[in-house]
């Protein structure tokens, strides 16, 4: 806790909202894994990420601000791309790490 | 004071009104989309407008064009919220002719005193 009740609200609802969203996150990997050219889901999952890269340091996480930034800067220039095995792998680990500094925070 | 804030993404909103509210002193209004935010804006008649830049369907920027064309809104001052924080990016936002911008991630102890800095002439 900050020792800021301001801020201490921000983190709680920050938490809550993003284990949501973190779950739909896994569920569009998902959806990418079963087409790897779905351009929608590449789209909602970089919005996803610009959303983190812009709102965690905000709610007192930093490091989530730069894991969202490397996953929206990744999926931005790829809409109409097909995803590869391997970007689809950093980007699962990209959402696992975002998961661990939420929950260790 | 009362600030009209767009934007998409409700953790955004909620960062804000917080802030703005309980920091700031300041009546927040929200709207979760451009064409939301444009009808706000002519109801509500804010002192100024906090205003995203990627926004789906209608982006900041389609917004802001939308404001300064309607002879209701077009006075009020836009203060623009974006993630891109590069030199040429804020100068494109300023001279699109927005009074100031706000990048993200913000100090939501500090958002209030860094808005009323861009406000006062």
């Amino acid at each position: 806790m900050s020792g800021d009740p301001l801020l201490d609200e921000l983190r709680v609802r920050f938490r809550a909202t993003t284990e949501i969203r973190l779950q739909e996150m896994g569920v569009l990997l998902d959806a990418l894994d079963r087409n790897a050219g779905d351009s929608a889901s590449l789209k909602k999952l970089a919005l996803h990420f610009h959303a983190l890269s812009g709102m965690g340091a905000t709610y007192g996480y930093p490091r989530i601000s730069e894991l969202g930034e490397e996953g929206e800067s990744a999926l931005l220039p790829m809409a109409a791309s097909n995803a590869t095995f391997s970007e689809r792998g950093r980007w699962r680990e990209l959402v696992a790490a975002i998961a661990r500094e939420l929950r260790a925070g | 004071m009362k600030v009209l804030v767009i934007d998409d993404e409700e953790d955004v909103r909620f960062v804000v009104r917080l802030s703005l509210a309980r920091v700031g002193d300041m009546t927040v209004v929200e709207a979760a989309s451009g064409a939301e935010g444009i009808a706000l804006a002519q109801s509500d008649r804010p002192d100024f407008i906090l205003l995203d830049m990627m926004m789906p369907a209608m982006d900041g920027a389609s917004t802001y064009r939308a404001l300064r064309a309607n002879s209701d809104t077009a006075s009020i001052p836009v203060v623009f919220l974006t993630a891109k924080s590069t030199a040429p990016e804020v100068q494109r936002l300023k001279d699109l002719g927005a009074r100031g911008v706000i990048l993200k991630p913000f100090d939501p102890m500090t958002l209030a005193a860094d808005i009323k800095a861009i406000l006062t002439p």
